[in-house]
């Protein structure tokens, strides 16, 4: 029986080992793929001050690491970017509660959003450029960018919600908490998980380009502007792959952390792997027995 | 002090659903209605659990009543497995353990909706029902899908309910509302009325 076991699962090991070999493996040669791309491109333009190659940039990206003044920059960008994101998730969602809460207010805020979301990120940028601080700048920029998405997404996902179920729950005297949490969170979560994703994306790009334009102290999109200024196209191509770095290693990060909420908080694993799903919920539901 | 429904009249645009149609109904037995597809019975079933308002009339006797209710659809929460559904509506593990059993649904205690049969999806919502426990239990369609031995398997389990309980059932078949029912109610409509 313990040898079966064992067999059992060292061929699922084995499996999931190929599994992931087989990907790493499709990655690197997607990867390398466009790295020939690039270094072509590099060899036909052949203008150093136009054109950076791949060993030029990993070469001053290594070199950027160990100056103190890089990760200022990157920590600053981090921090206004992350405030703002912040208070356009937490905006969007208050104002998607009291939307679903209260017709009117959602009628009367309904022309905001759409001209929030039909106005150009630069009108805004020049417009804020007049109101307020550089570092405030971005701030507003990102949370402009970030709340009407995370509003827009909450509101469907709210009314999306299946009408049996919150009738069963009321049947079944559910109080609201339990009702939120085990039919309202779950219902909304891939709709603010789809949100999340997008907004992060579009907030963080929005974010450098408002740093680009007021250039803050110690931003990314200030070094960006800097090395368009001084013709550092090596320094430019370099701060533009971190950004680009940041952004996806950000958006993974938030968006892994928040499935795994979605499962602790309803013990829903749909949207998950299935083998966190079972443990979550039997861990917790076994407990109880 | 028993349940009854007086003058009540439920109308959806222009269908005529229950006009000025009262019934009394015993605190305790099992009730079954019985009448063709859509005559209006889960209307009434929806007015005496306060799902839906009547237009008109009176239910009296169905306040401080804890209602259970098998839905016509299952219902069971898709993201939690049978145990998070059952959790959901009953805080005591010995009681889910006792339905489990009673419905042969222990082993499937960690399976998802989505994982179980029609006939276990609809063994689960009754096992929601029963755990949930109550004063009157609902149960529209309970044994749909379920095969003839493990609805005599669950009978026993409903008539010991209508000891201390109400149960207003609906069905269609004939041989469960002659094992189970105390009284038969044969219904036609709309509008729903007594045949």
């Amino acid at each position: 029986m313990w040898d079966k076991n064992k067999k059992k699962l060292q061929s699922r090991f084995s499996k999931i080992f190929q599994e992931s070999a087989g990907r790493s493996l499709r990655f690197l040669f997607i990867f390398l793929f466009w790295i020939v791309v690039w270094q072509i491109a590099y060899l036909i333009i052949d203008r150093d001050i136009v054109f950076s190659s791949p060993a030029q940039v990993a070469g001053r990206l290594i070199e950027l690491i160990s100056i103190d003044e890089f990760w200022a920059s990157t920590v600053g960008s981090l921090a206004r970017i992350g405030l703002g994101f912040l208070a356009g998730l937490a905006a969007g969602v208050l104002l998607a509660i009291l939307s679903v809460a209260n017709r009117w207010f959602a009628a009367l805020f309904k022309p905001l959003l759409s001209m929030i979301r039909a106005t150009p990120v630069s009108s805004f940028i020049i417009l804020a450029l007049i109101w307020m601080s550089s570092v405030r700048v971005v701030i507003f920029i990102v949370f402009l960018m970030v709340m009407p998405i995370i509003w827009a997404n909450l509101v469907e996902g709210i009314r999306k919600t299946d009408r049996q179920l919150l009738e069963m729950a009321r049947l079944f005297k559910m109080n609201r908490w339990r009702r939120i949490r085990l039919i309202y969170l779950p219902s909304i979560s891939p709709f603010l998980i789809s949100a999340v994703s997008t907004s992060l994306g579009l907030g963080w790009k929005a974010g450098i380009a408002a740093e680009v334009l007021s250039t803050p102290d110690l931003s990314l999109g200030k070094s960006l502007y800097e090395s368009k200024i001084y013709l550092e196209t090596q320094d430019l191509f370099a701060y533009t792959a971190v950004i680009i770095i940041l952004s996806m290693v950000l958006e993974k990060l938030i968006v892994k952390s928040l499935y795994m909420l979605q499962n602790l908080i309803s013990h829903q694993g749909r949207l998950y792997r299935h083998n966190s799903r079972h443990l979550l919920s039997r861990l917790s539901l076994r407990k109880r027995l | 002090m028993s349940i009854s429904i007086k003058d009540v009249n439920k109308s959806y645009n222009d269908l005529i659903v229950l006009k000025d149609f009262s019934l009394e109904l015993p605190e305790q037995g099992i009730v079954a209605l019985s009448g063709p597809s859509g005559c209006g019975k889960t209307t009434l079933l929806r007015i005496l659990a306060g799902l839906e308002k009547a237009d008109s009339g009176s239910v009296h006797g169905v306040d401080n009543k804890r209602i259970s209710m098998v839905f016509q659809e299952d219902r069971l929460l898709p993201w939690m497995n049978l145990m998070g559904n059952l959790f959901a509506v009953q805080p005591e593990a010995s009681v889910i353990r006792y339905y489990l059993e009673c419905l042969s649904l222990t082993e499937y205690a960690w399976s998802y909706p989505h994982e179980l049969s029609g006939g276990m999806q609809r063994r689960a919502a009754l096992a929601r029902s029963l755990v949930y426990g109550g004063d009157i239990f609902i149960l529209d369609e309970p044994f749909k899908g379920l095969d003839q031995k493990l609805r005599l398997d669950i009978y026993p389990h409903i008539r010991d309910l209508a000891v201390n309980s109400l149960v207003l059932l609906v069905s269609h078949d004939k041989e469960e509302l002659t094992a189970l029912a105390d009284i038969i109610i044969k219904l036609d409509g709309p509008p729903l009325s007594i045949v």
